[in-house]
């Protein structure tokens, strides 16, 4: 009992983390059909800037918050500087610029901040644990659980109920004819990556705050679990995204629970093994519904 | 020699090999640290042509790759190893391959082949994605990774596996690079490789050309799956000790930045990328070096690729072969006599029903896009199809071709159900046809476009190119043969598509306002040469146009579509006659002003109606 509490527990804060990442993939993807590998250092940004903030003496939650402000201001620089040139160029150009990019701010981040993990100290009050019956959570944990979901809370009302929310959506289906109606596309793409980066910057201040360090290539693991997310979510879907992130989290943690001894070194790759072979069955992922190409 | 495909892929290989030769023999003389600089530019000029193989082709990036490279590493270097180093580097090794220790050249095929295993089973999933292709080549490479590193008892894990022979002369490298140089241009001029390419400007124009897109990919990711298991298998005995690591993004960075700088769209591209980029990566190393600075060769690599993607997108060389582009200006060489009598003959009787389209009913979110429309073509009859904008007439061949999925239809091709038979086969079965918005192979030549669909229709690529050139003749545009499609005039596009369409030798030509944007002179050049094709082919033919002119002149019956529903049918001047045929035009025309214009080339055909 106590075994799959600790499971539910795992699985909803890394699930958590995994679908505000897999989100900001997601809404990026919908308005400009580029799949932002630089999407994890953006997260990693976000934990310098924390590391920053912690260093610097500046309140605890005045540090969290410039951390996550950092994570968006970076997102519309790097989408003005590096993706606008080739905005309208195909989805392999799309990546491997991305790609590139991700792999300069990892060469940056090793040279001008350090190539080894920095400490973050994170103030003692959060690193307790609270027991709920005989189940251990810790109190990270716990506020990841909590932050994850007033974000996607907060991020389904955005998407429900405002005018730019509506934009982003319907441009999922077909970027083309809102701006024929009027949309502006350098606002929608600005605003999507600013939103995008926000999601990547609380992901990495939680991320950050459960390991209690950054280094440069802090933000590649959850990233390549994101794309994968997105990708079973089913591209351009917005509630795939966060459901496959869930899903990605309940298969990782039930094989880091259950899998035998002997097979552990493989739990990574058995997890992606998995994951395509979902994706052999539903190659447009679970959730995404086959976008019909205008003929 | 250069005239035709087979020539100018024999001298672009004669061409290179003697290059390559040149490079190794030169190289074999220098000393021994700019020699190891050649030999390494020569395995990681075979890992380039792996990656061109499957992603210039296809236009699916892949991150993969170099996984398959790490697998045939490590298999070569375990087969290769000698059984007394195995026995202090690889103590925990299963005991029959402790005692194995085979010739060098056994061990680097068993590397290939340990790589061709895995290409195989990824690519039967990779090949069955669209759009997420290229992510899951990722999770390919995160899996052989995690493979690499948690099979201890074979890899060391992530430490240093050593002690394999370091058996990669510059001889080997050399040999090895010639022979993937060979392969990658071999196979972009196969029937898969031509193939390939056209799903990779359009897959859904390339599958009503008769294309099996995900065949096409899976044998393309096969292939290039051994090329990459023979880089593997070459890098191992030039390392002699490597860790995962080795073959993880830095290695995916350095061969996709060759690969994308040269070109990744031809051979010549990927080995112009590959030696270019050595000597950066090498100037940036000592720099690097000198300075201390952290990852300088992954910075410049990453530099590197912006401003290729910004400012040269398609590489230093571009989409196309250096001998393809000494070709270009010129006109291909005519085909002999008449060209018409080389069309393919379809030995239908005239008047016999070749297409059935019985109660075609097909919804779009709730809108009625086709309520229960039957539409029959017989053979050497031409059917016109018109109709207001959005009255289903594009809905209707995209249903029957099987680009869109119909709620419920009916439909047989000579007598034979094809409601449940894919794009690609009811192409190759017999049903041609054009897009309303034009789709062809843009960064293919005018030649390939239409070679495309002769190789569907089961031609080898040399008589492919034969009857090609002849049905660009008989369209009036083979003299632009050797020009990229997507440069031509707007109406010689149209002539191409049509002969794309006519390529498959089909019983049935689908063309969606084939006339739309040429002038009045072209419509009537464009009539004729349609006359000829339904004379000498026995072709049925269904003719969407809004050209009431046209579609007087050319057709034998008329369907007249409305809100998805067939409002008349029979003989064109008395369907047009009909009142209500005249009234939903009118209607058309008053509640859609700007549509006025496309009824403009009717001219003063409109009073007639």
């Amino acid at each position: 009992m106590d075994a799959i509490l600790t499971y539910i527990v795992n699985v909803v804060s890394l699930g958590g983390t995994y679908a505000l990442l897999a989100l900001g993939l997601a809404v990026v993807f919908s308005v400009l059909g580029l799949i932002n590998f630089a999407h994890g250092e953006l997260m990693t940004l976000a934990g310098y800037a924390l590391l920053a903030g912690i260093l610097l003496g500046v309140p605890f939650w005045a540090a969290v918050l410039a951390a996550v402000l950092v994570g968006g201001v970076a997102a519309v620089i790097m989408e003005t500087t590096a993706f606008r040139p080739v905005r309208n160029a195909n989805p392999a150009t799309l990546l491997m610029t991305s790609f590139a990019v991700a792999m300069l701010l990892q060469v940056i981040f090793q040279n001008f901040i350090s190539a080894r993990g920095q400490a973050v100290p994170v103030p003692s009050l959060f690193t307790g644990s609270i027991a709920i019956g005989n189940a251990q959570v810790s109190i990270i944990q716990a506020i990841s659980i909590v932050v994850s979901l007033l974000s996607l809370i907060a991020l389904k009302v955005f998407f429900d109920r405002s005018r730019s929310g509506w934009a982003i959506r319907a441009a999922a289906d077909d970027f083309e004819t809102l701006r024929l109606m009027g949309f502006r596309a350098s606002r929608l793409i600005a605003i999507a990556f600013l939103i995008s980066g926000l999601l990547a910057g609380i992901a990495g201040v939680l991320w950050v705050m459960q390991r209690g360090s950054v280094d440069p290539l802090m933000g590649l693991k959850p990233v390549l679990a994101a794309f994968v997310v997105v990708v079973i979510g089913g591209l351009g879907s917005i509630s795939g995204a966060v459901l496959g992130g869930y899903l990605l989290a309940a298969i990782e943690i039930a094989l880091q629970t259950w899998l035998p001894e002997g097979l552990a070194p493989y739990r990574d790759s058995l997890t992606f093994v998995l994951v395509i072979a979902v994706l052999s069955l539903f190659p447009n992922g679970l959730f995404g519904k086959r976008v019909a190409e205008k003929v | 020699m250069m005239s035709t495909r087979r020539g100018r892929t024999l001298a672009s290989i004669g061409l290179w090999v003697i290059i390559l030769i040149v490079v190794t023999l030169i190289g074999s003389t220098l000393p021994s640290a700019t020699q190891l600089l050649v030999t390494t530019s020569l395995v990681l000029l075979t890992g380039v042509m792996a990656l061109q193989i499957f992603s210039g082709n296809s236009g699916i990036l892949s991150f993969g790759h170099v996984g398959f490279v790490g697998v045939a590493a490590y298999t070569t270097g375990i087969l290769a190893m000698p059984a007394a180093v195995k026995r202090t580097s690889l103590p925990l090794l299963p005991e029959p391959l402790q005692e194995v220790e085979l010739p060098i050249v056994a061990a680097m095929l068993g590397g290939i082949l340990a790589a061709t295993i895995v290409g195989v089973i990824s690519g039967l999933v990779i090949a069955r994605l669209g759009d997420a292709a290229s992510i899951a080549t990722l999770a390919v490479l995160i899996i052989l990774h995690g493979v690499m590193v948690g099979a201890e008892p074979f890899t060391r894990g992530s430490q240093t596996f050593y002690g394999v022979p370091r058996y990669t002369s510059i001889f080997v490298a050399g040999i090895t690079a010639i022979l993937a140089v060979i392969v990658a241009r071999l196979f972009r001029d196969s029937r898969i490789g031509i193939h390939l390419r056209a799903s990779r400007d359009d897959a859904l124009a390339a599958s009503t050309a008769g294309v099996r897109v995900q065949y096409a990919t899976l044998i393309g990711w096969i292939v290039s799956s051994v090329i990459a298991g023979a880089m593997g298998a070459a890098y191992a005995g030039l390392l002699g000790a490597f860790s995962p690591k080795d073959f993880y993004f830095t290695l995916t960075l350095t061969l996709l930045t060759m690969l994308i700088v040269g070109g990744s769209g031809s051979v010549a591209g990927g080995i112009v990328g590959a030696f270019v980029v050595t000597l950066v990566v090498e100037a940036l190393r000592r720099v690097g070096d000198a300075n201390e600075f952290f990852g300088l060769t992954n910075a410049g690599l990453a530099i590197i690729i912006l401003l290729t993607l910004y400012f040269r997108p398609r590489g230093l060389l571009g989409f196309r072969e250096p001998e393809e582009f000494l070709a270009y200006r010129k006109s291909p060489t005519p085909p002999d006599a008449d060209a018409a009598g080389a069309l393919p003959v379809r030995n239908e009787n005239p008047g016999q029903t070749v297409l059935c389209g019985h109660n075609l009913v097909k919804n779009f979110s709730g809108l009625v896009a086709l309520n229960h429309v039957s539409v029959d073509v017989e053979a050497q009859h031409v059917m016109g199809l018109i109709g207001p904008n959005g009255s289903g007439k594009s809905t209707f061949v995209n249903c029957v071709t099987g680009v869109t999925k119909p709620e419920e239809a009916r439909l047989t091709l000579a007598g034979e159900d094809i409601a449940r038979t894919p794009v690609w086969r009811r192409a190759r079965k017999g049903l041609g046809r054009t897009f309303q918005t034009m789709r062809l192979f843009r960064e293919l030549t005018v030649l390939d476009n239409v070679t495309v669909s002769c190789i569907s229709a089961g031609m080898s690529p040399h008589e492919a190119d034969q009857r090609a050139l002849q049905i660009l003749a008989v369209l009036g545009v083979a003299h632009h043969g050797n020009r990229l499609a997507g440069e031509l005039p707007y109406g010689d596009q149209r002539r191409v598509e049509i002969s794309r369409a006519l390529a498959l030798n089909p019983r049935v030509l689908l063309l969606d306002e084939p006339a739309a944007g040429m002038n009045p002179a072209e419509s009537r050049e464009l009539l004729r040469q349609m006359e000829t094709i339904l004379a000498t082919t026995g072709v049925g033919m269904l003719l969407i146009d809004h050209d009431v002119a046209l579609i007087r002149s050319a057709c034998d019956s008329l369907t007249v579509l409305d809100y998805g529903k067939v409002l008349a049918h029979g003989e064109p001047q008395a369907v047009l006659d009909q009142p209500e045929v005249a009234a939903a035009y009118l209607g058309w025309r008053e509640s859609d002003p700007s549509a006025t214009q496309e009824i403009g080339a009717t001219g003063t055909e409109r009073k007639s109606l």
